[in-house]
């Protein structure tokens, strides 16, 4: 891999809306057509299964899928679904269970493995992927291919937001097909998850410049925290691993209950805690759990709606998410801000990419990555 | 405000080596509270388990699922408190038993989380060392796992005894749903007590090497556990003792997800400690040790004796005694993460919960007995 600029990671998030805007509706058809291939009226249990973005996509849209579908989810790493929970499903009732695997590339060998494994029990598999005929199509049942323009490298973030629309518009038609909403409701979310689309332009920029000053503030740290529940743990989970990508800075996505119970006795005091506070179930969590870690110290950065008084008093730096958008859906538009603030330490990290301007490490990281990989 | 005392490291060493004790006088009795559990719900059926639980309860519900799926072979979720509190518990599958774990039985979270769960669902089952408290009096019933105060320590000995009473229940949770016939459901509780000497032989291996190995790593401003399975329960379990002792950042994580995101991160010598307990995942864990020190990791690798890995070049190797049942293994395989919490913080001279810095409950601190749910 040759040096890949931090410079391409602002491209992808300013691509955000406009792949919202000119594909959701695509996704949407695709979505209908891949759910009409198998037995959709019979799930009544869904798994998610993916690796690294695609992990925490599922993590991002499980919510959906109970609160909108009314379908109990369950996800689980490409690792643990295929080594732990595929043993034990032969019990279950199969026709009522639905496998999703997740993988943009269409080539993750867990993720790929996991589907053919269930498939063998007689369970209904899905692929949601960006890449037509990839390996994941080849086994699936049925697929879901959202493809998007190519764009130069970059930690993903636009296929982490093709892989939440295919998950959560999934969400969505199933909640109609199993009568759970009716087709006009089921229409006014779709429409609803459009209209992210100008949310995600007002937050790229409404967050930059925040972002921007805090990455200059914070470039000597050597650990950062991001916290959230429910879909923000997705959203945290998916922020920490965008450093880590981005410039290998240690990063960690935590629960904001298990931080209270855990990450409070860490060092160093002033490690920036990132608290991500949609509006929603567990906000009255980020506000405390935002008290805590101003009382004690750390830099304080809340990633919230802009009226959000309550956790904004606590707040060394907000960054300002706009627009009113349901819990389900915060996954899509409260990483944006983070994206930036990753792009921005790089930059004042003056490192690459990926350590793609570490020769040594891309020699060992690309020949254990090949070997890895189906194709 | 209480004050805490201060808490000596030692404190880790004198829970671990009590541990062999505990087992062999605790198994028994832990098992009659169960057996009589099962016997008052009999006759309900059972297609669902939940355990939830906030920090170390957490933990060892991670490392319990895949007891309950293999001896009981029914779909089980273990989810942290703040999540089935205000996500899931609103979902839950019909016929369903939700195990909440509070070692105290004063965790706020679990507490208003047991009290969701609504009883045309399922049932209710509290497993805590203290039968009067809030957990016991929210839940339908009670499995009282209590063991002699030894003093306050992070969470070592009430870790063992909530995985000794999850196991328990998984074993006869089997019975009850005619899995496992009553003589095999004796054996495998036998096969528990006999842990004893597992664990005694284990502490064995531990001592000396987690000694050096927190010499060596004292260094680090960050430390990382990778396991799967039964496993990822240790991991994260692990981090949690590192942080709890002596502050240091710690991170749990499954085996696969490293490849994805952690294996990008500084410092490039970051010691990765590795379970790869006998199992499903074992020849990930092997992958995985290698790729992370081809990476510069400083691997410590826990296996057992009889494992090829240890042939291998790591940095550290502990050869844990050998044992066939991996759904058991994290009642001992945690013990490496207990030594070497204890001597990091002799090695770095600080002192267990920060407890000379008075960074406790009820004065400022974390509030995970207090808190009270909003909304």
């Amino acid at each position: 891999m040759d040096p890949v600029s931090p410079d391409t990671m602002p491209k992808n998030i300013f691509d955000l809306p406009n792949l919202i805007k000119s594909n959701l509706l695509d996704f949407s058809k695709k979505v209908a057509s891949a759910l009409n291939a198998i037995e959709a009226d019979k799930v009544r249990k869904v798994f998610l299964v993916g690796d690294g973005d695609s992990f925490h996509a599922s993590l991002g849209s499980e919510m959906a899928f109970e609160s909108i579908a009314g379908i109990p989810c369950e996800v689980a790493s490409g690792q643990k679904f295929l080594d732990y929970k595929s043993s034990f499903l032969s019990n279950e009732n199969i026709d009522e269970i639905l496998v999703v695997g997740i993988s943009a590339s269409g080539s993750t060998k867990r993720v790929i493995h996991s589907l053919k494994k269930v498939k063998e029990l007689g369970i209904m598999t899905m692929a949601i992927t960006g890449r037509e005929g990839s390996v994941i199509t080849e086994i699936a049942d049925s697929s879901i291919v959202l493809s998007i323009p190519p764009f130069p490298p970059s930690p993903g973030i636009r296929s982490y937001v093709a892989s939440l629309s295919g998950l959560v518009l999934t969400a969505i038609h199933l909640g109609w097909i199993t009568g759970r909403c009716s087709k006009e409701e089921k229409d006014e979310l779709i429409a609803e998850l459009l209209s992210l689309s100008d949310f995600m332009n007002a937050t790229i920029g409404s967050t930059e410049e925040a972002a921007k000053l805090a990455a200059k503030e914070f470039k000597e740290k050597e650990s950062l925290i991001f916290i959230g529940s429910g879909p923000s743990y997705g959203t945290a989970v998916f922020s920490a691993a965008k450093i880590i990508e981005a410039c290998g800075v240690f990063s960690m996505g935590q629960d904001l209950e298990e931080w209270s119970h855990v990450e409070f006795f860490a060092y160093p005091d002033d490690m920036p805690a990132f608290i991500i506070a949609p509006p929603g179930k567990s906000s009255w969590r980020a506000v405390e759990t935002a008290g805590m870690t101003k009382s004690y110290g750390h830099p304080t950065i809340v990633i919230t709606s802009p009226g959000n008084e309550d956790i904004i008093q606590y707040a060394d730096y907000v960054f300002p998410v706009q627009g009113e958008v349901r819990e389900e859906f915060s996954a899509f538009i409260y990483h944006i801000g983070v994206d930036f603030f990753a792009y921005y330490l790089t930059k004042e990290l003056d490192r690459y990419l990926f350590k793609s301007d570490n020769r040594d490490f891309q020699k060992l990281n690309e020949a254990y990555q090949k070997r890895d990989r189906i194709r | 405000m209480d004050k805490m005392p201060i808490m000596e490291p030692s404190i880790m060493i004198d829970q671990v080596e009590s541990l062999p004790e505990l087992i062999e006088d605790h198994v028994e009795k832990f098992d009659v509270e169960v057996r009589k559990f099962f016997q008052k719900i009999n006759g309900e059926k059972i297609d669902h388990i939940y355990i939830t639980g906030c920090g170390d309860s957490y933990h060892a519900a991670l490392a319990s699922e895949m007891a309950f799926e293999k001896i009981s072979k029914i779909n089980c979720e273990a989810i942290n408190g703040l999540r089935f509190l205000d996500y899931t518990s609103e979902h839950l599958l019909p016929n369903s038993i939700v195990v909440g774990v509070s070692a105290s039985g004063g965790s706020a979270r679990i507490v208003e989380a047991v009290k969701r769960v609504d009883r045309s669902r399922g049932v209710s089952v509290s497993i805590t060392g203290n039968a009067e408290s809030p957990i016991a009096k929210n839940t339908d019933y009670v499995i009282h796992v209590d063991i002699p105060f030894m003093g306050r320590s992070p969470g070592v000995r009430t870790y063992e005894a909530s995985l000794l009473g999850l196991y328990l229940t998984a074993i006869r949770l089997g019975e009850y749903q005619g899995q496992v016939k009553k003589e095999e459901a004796s054996g495998l509780v036998e096969e528990l007590a006999g842990l004893s000497d597992i664990v005694l032989k284990a502490n064995q291996a531990c001592q000396a090497v987690s000694k050096k190995a927190a010499q060596n790593f004292k260094d680090s401003p960050a430390v990382l556990f990778l396991g799967s399975g039964p496993n990822f329960g240790t991991a994260v379990f692990s981090a949690a003792k590192i942080c709890e002792s002596c502050g240091v950042i710690s991170f749990g994580q499954d085996l696969e997800e490293f490849a994805h995101v952690e294996g990008l991160c500084y410092p490039d010598d970051m010691p990765v400690i590795v379970f790869a307990a006998k199992g499903k995942s074992h020849w990930r864990a092997v992958e995985i040790a290698n790729y992370a020190k081809t990476l510069g990791k400083r691997v410590m690798v826990v296996a057992e004796s009889d494992d090829d890995i240890l042939k291998q070049d790591f940095d550290f190797s502990i050869a844990m005694p050998a044992y066939d049942r991996e759904e058991f293994s994290p009642l001992y395989y945690h013990v490496i993460s207990d030594y070497l919490s204890g001597y990091l913080t002799e090695a770095l001279g600080r002192k267990l919960f920060r407890s000379d810095q008075n960074r406790t409950s009820a004065a400022l601190g974390s509030n995970i007995q207090t808190s009270k749910r909003k909304n």
